[in-house]
């Protein structure tokens, strides 16, 4: 056995404990069901708006507080506790992703992306001057 | 009934697709002319000129296409649909490059003009090697140029399947335009206009970055293509020394790429940071972390066992890992997991057969018998069919899953027994061990950075619901591979190849440890920022090599900047991740909410008071400066937030700087906030608008109407520059558009002059032009202003003095609107960014005086 057949044997050990690490740890996308199962985990929940309920954002009060309802995919609605500003043209995201872990009645977030219809796919709603 | 469209230009597309047919079927005339010549033995030169002619031919037809597809963008031809959704009639010149690769289509010609590039400089330099490497040169680009082939295979209900996506299509047939109303219109031209840029991409980092990129993705083809003929010649090293310059070439112009993109993150988006781990910024860096593990075991001179398995696999998987990525950014598997990827355009099938091939034709190669490499041809092609016909059934991907575990253990077999094995012992401590050790280190990073990035493919394939990787996450195990990775930097050239002696090894970096370690203390006593016990082992790390490679140039090389060039990119490299952790690893935002903590805070953990709201005309305290919202000024669809910073002295608050965070307003694509940052030597103050009420935007825009500011007196000769406070104005000169010949002297006297000034912002972009009026009519002198919609200013010239050739002019601008009442902001102090920005230029010189250092000695 040669000494870099040992380090080659042990790197690819290292990877692949590192692999399993990395999944292990990973967070998960999942439900709002799932997510109040396991209050202490954090979770990715992918869901829409609902326009129809309120929105609060008081800067005044609080700037880094927002808060709305939103419905999961399997159809689930809860509220959400944003701590952050109220993103920019978040009415008009189509697919909201929050991340954060389910505490009592509402969810609670550190982190949100939006998908805006715009960008790229949208030609055919485009009106043309 | 057929509509008859009047005043479109068909001749463009008509020479487009032309053009793209030629490209396609040259690049595979030169592929097989070339392969028939590396078969021929008898020194007939008859295919090689062939695959020559087809190469330039190819050549032709890529320029060609480009040349078209430039064509009908710069002359906002919006009958193509790649010209509408890309360009509009307002959008600035200067970005028609950025429009021309902000699509799928034209990146990939960007992509295909690099490898033409490089493909028509190795056929003037490879000499003897030119057929193997032409042939992969030229098989890549059959794949790429078919990306934009955009032509239909049809099978009756067998195949349906688009290869490519073309941008010659008109916009009336492209299938995501159609169906606008507005082509019903036989005279639709007369009123179309393009959609435009998306403002975030409006940047001159869209114009660099991109070809930047593309050309590192090119140049790792060179190397790919190397160490191939190398295993189809069966002369296995001979071709490292002319791989060796275009490997680190690759090095350098990636390297320079990827780090143009964590510029444009950090100048001009809003990340709040230089890398964000995202998906598509990894998939970058990947290729380039094998790329330069493996151009360093390309060094090693007597390269052979294991080692030169490493090099060959890190060398093939470089390329493999850029056409991944392609995968990844352009088949939308992607989708939510980044802010940057493409959307599908139907060619997930065409890209992974693009992947699959050249991950397929090393382990082709390096079967040594042949009938197990026809055997293995074979059962290729069958598995190919099998997964066309029943690519949904599960048992394929189990099928397929062992198809590729075998075939790299065959390659491994084959490999064993084709290569060179080693003959004398092995020393660990030698220079061509540590060099093994830090490839494997880079190894696994690059396992553990795709891991992570290929979670949605992991998704997909086994039904899993992993979400994206979090940045702490990624710095912990990253972390600790850089601080590993930094030693081998520092003390790798202090060793010789096969043997040395510890003492003497000792003796050697001793000098750069004990310096690195008081600087570190030091540091760590004087600033808090190196203070942080997660980052202090890589701070001293990264140091350590950093002054030991400084050691080696001093000491070792004489100074001689000729051969100076490897240890000036080592300590380069090293300043890029101290700087990055020093300015990552403590930035703070300044902007923390002190006075309105909630006490019903609902969940601490999550509690962040990054963002604080400034009212019109407040001032809040913020860790040194004292911040003050002094309102917006709307300029075009640019909202400019005014935010002046003042310093306290001897009690008395005076003004430090003033900053103009933006949002660009656009209501199609949603609004675009741009950071503006001060820039000192020792950090940075970056300042983001985060929120601001954009309701009733209009009507608010009706009475908030910004007013000049106080003529500003000021005398200007030509060519002069004078600043205003978000602008520099440059004066071009007098215009007289009266002829002063026709005119006599009586009280009919009339001259008209215009002034001309040029606006430029921060950046150095012109972005408008004032021409103010001055005429004579008789005794009397009338001066009308010239107004900068663009900029906001107004110019008056007040006199024109002859004799000093110069003018007395006054100069007002837009200020104080009042659109929103308040703000809400972040602003983050990056200490020691510049440390990264001077590692950034050290590495990428370093790298070039050691590439021209190497080509100049082959010569």
């Amino acid at each position: 056995m040669k000494k870099s057949h040992i380090v080659l044997i042990l790197v690819i050990a290292g990877a692949i404990g590192l692999a399993f690490y990395s999944l292990q740890s990973s967070e998960t996308y999942a439900s709002f069901r799932e997510a109040s199962a396991h209050p202490d985990k954090i979770f990715h929940v992918v869901g829409k708006l609902n326009l129809e309920k309120e929105m609060v954002y008081n800067p005044l009060e609080d700037a880094n507080l927002f808060s709305f309802y939103l419905i999961d995919k399997e159809g689930k609605e809860n509220r959400v506790w944003l701590y952050k500003t109220k993103p920019q043209d978040f009415e008009k995201s189509e697919q909201v992703v929050v991340v954060g872990s389910m505490k009592g009645d509402g969810f609670h977030a550190k982190d949100v992306l939006t998908k805006c219809p715009s960008k790229y796919s949208d030609a055919q709603t485009q009106e043309v001057q | 009934m057929k509509i008859q469209f009047n005043g479109e230009n068909l001749l463009p597309g008509i020479l487009g697709n032309i053009f793209i047919a030629l490209s396609i079927s040259a690049a595979l005339m030169a592929a097989i002319s070339y392969f028939m010549s590396t078969r021929n033995k008898t020194g007939d030169k008859g295919w090689k000129r062939l695959g020559r002619i087809g190469f330039i031919l190819h050549a032709v037809g890529v320029v060609g296409a480009i040349i078209t597809l430039f064509y009908i963008i710069l002359n906002h031809h919006f009958e193509y649909q790649y010209a509408w959704q890309h360009t509009s009639r307002e959008l600035p010149s200067k970005y028609v490059f950025a429009a021309f690769w902000e699509g799928q289509e034209g990146s990939f010609l960007l992509w295909s003009f690099w490898h033409v590039v490089t493909g028509l400089i190795l056929m003037g330099t490879a000499r003897k090697q030119e057929s193997y490497l032409m042939t992969v040169v030229a098989l890549a680009q059959v794949f790429i140029s078919t990306m934009v082939a955009g032509a239909i295979i049809q099978i009756p209900g067998l195949i349906d399947y688009k290869i490519g996506s073309n941008p010659f299509i008109l916009t009336r047939l492209h299938p995501s335009t159609s169906a606008m109303p507005i082509l019903q219109n036989p005279d639709y031209l007369q009123i179309l206009d393009g959609r435009g840029i998306n403002p975030s991409l409006q940047n001159y980092w869209m114009t660099l970055h991109p070809p930047m990129l593309f050309l590192g993705f090119a140049l790792t083809l060179v190397p790919y293509a190397y160490a191939l003929s190398g295993i189809w010649r069966k002369n296995y090293t001979e071709w490292f020394k002319s791989a060796i310059p275009w490997a680190f070439a690759g090095i350098a112009i990636l390297g320079a790429g990827i780090l143009m993109g964590g510029a444009w993150a950090y100048e001009a988006l809003n990340f709040g940071g230089f890398w964000a781990w995202d998906p598509v910024e990894n998939s970058s860096l990947v290729p380039w972390l094998t790329l330069v593990a493996g151009a360093h075991l390309l060094l090693i001179r007597k390269n052979n066992g294991t080692t030169l398995f490493l090099t060959y696999f890190l060398i093939f998987l470089t390329f493999v890992l850029v056409l991944y990525s392609t995968f990844l950014t352009r088949s939308g598997v992607l989708g939510d997991a980044s802010v940057h990827s493409f959307t599908d355009l139907g060619m997930t099938g065409q890209l992974l057969i693009y992947l699959l091939f050249f991950i397929w034709l090393p382990i082709l190669m390096i079967i040594q018998k042949k009938s197990l490499r026809y055997g293995y041809l074979m059962l290729s092609v069958i598995m190919l069919i099998a997964g066309a016909l029943f690519h949904v059934s599960p048992l394929i991907k189990i099928l397929y899953l062992v198809f590729a575990g075998v075939s790299l253990a065959l390659a491994y077999l084959q490999a064993k027994q084709a290569f060179p094995s080693s003959t004398s012992s092995e020393h660990v401590l030698s220079r061509e061990f540590f060099l093994f050790a830090s490839g494997l280190v880079l190894l696994i990073s690059v396992i553990h950075l795709s891991f992570e990035t290929s979670k949605p493919v992991i998704n997909k394939l086994i039904g899993t619901q992993y979400a994206p990787g979090n940045v702490e996450a990624y710095n912990q195990v990253q972390g600790i591979l850089a601080v590993i990775i930094t030693l081998f930097i520092a003390v790798t050239q202090f060793l010789q190849y096969r043997e040395n002696n510890l003492d003497v090894f000792w003796s050697k970096i001793m000098r750069s440890i004990i310096v690195a370690a008081i600087l570190t203390f030091s540091a760590g006593i004087i600033f808090q920022e190196f203070r942080n016990p997660k980052y202090i082992l890589l701070c001293f790390t990264a140091g350590f090599a950093v002054l030991a490679n400084a050691d080696f140039i001093f000491r070792y090389q004489r100074k001689n900047l000729k051969k100076a060039g490897a240890s000036l990119g080592h300590i380069g490299f090293s300043l890029i991740i101290l700087g990055a952790v020093v300015s990552g690893g403590h930035k703070k935002f300044i902007s923390q909410n002190t006075s309105q903590i909630n006490l019903e805070a609902l969940n601490a953990d999550f509690r962040n008071n990054e963002n604080i709201m400034l009212h019109y005309g407040d001032t809040l305290p913020m860790l040194n400066y004292f911040l003050s919202y002094q309102g917006d000024t709307l300029i075009g669809n640019v909202a400019n937030y005014r935010v002046d910073y003042f310093e306290s002295k001897n009690g008395k608050l005076e003004k430090a700087f003033t900053l103009y965070p933006k949002l660009i307003l656009n209501d199609r694509m949603g609004n675009s906030p741009e950071p503006a940052t001060k820039h000192f030597l020792f950090k940075d103050i970056f300042t983001h608008v985060t929120y601001v009420d954009l309701e009733n935007l209009n009507r608010k825009k009706q009475q908030a109407i910004p007013t000049y500011s106080e003529p500003q007196h000021f005398s200007i000769q030509d060519k002069d520059t004078i600043f205003g406070s978000r602008f520099f104005i440059v004066f071009d000169g007098l215009q007289s558009f009266t002829d002063l010949n026709d005119q006599s002297y009586n009280d009919s006297l009339y001259i008209g002059l215009n002034a001309v000034f040029s606006v430029f912002d921060a950046r150095g972009n012109k972005i408008d032009e004032v021409k103010a009026l001055y005429e004579i009519k008789g005794n009397y002198a009338f001066s009308t202003p010239g107004i900068g919609e663009k900029a906001g200013l107004k110019i008056d010239v007040e006199r024109i003095n002859p004799a000093s050739r110069s003018i007395d002019a006054n100069l007002s601008e837009l200020q104080g609107g009042r659109l929103s009442n308040f703000i809400i902001m972040q602003a983050i102090v990056f200490p020691g960014i510049n440390l990264l920005w001077t590692g950034c230029i050290l590495m990428i010189i370093g790298i070039f005086i050691s590439v021209i250092n190497r080509i100049s000695n082959r010569s």
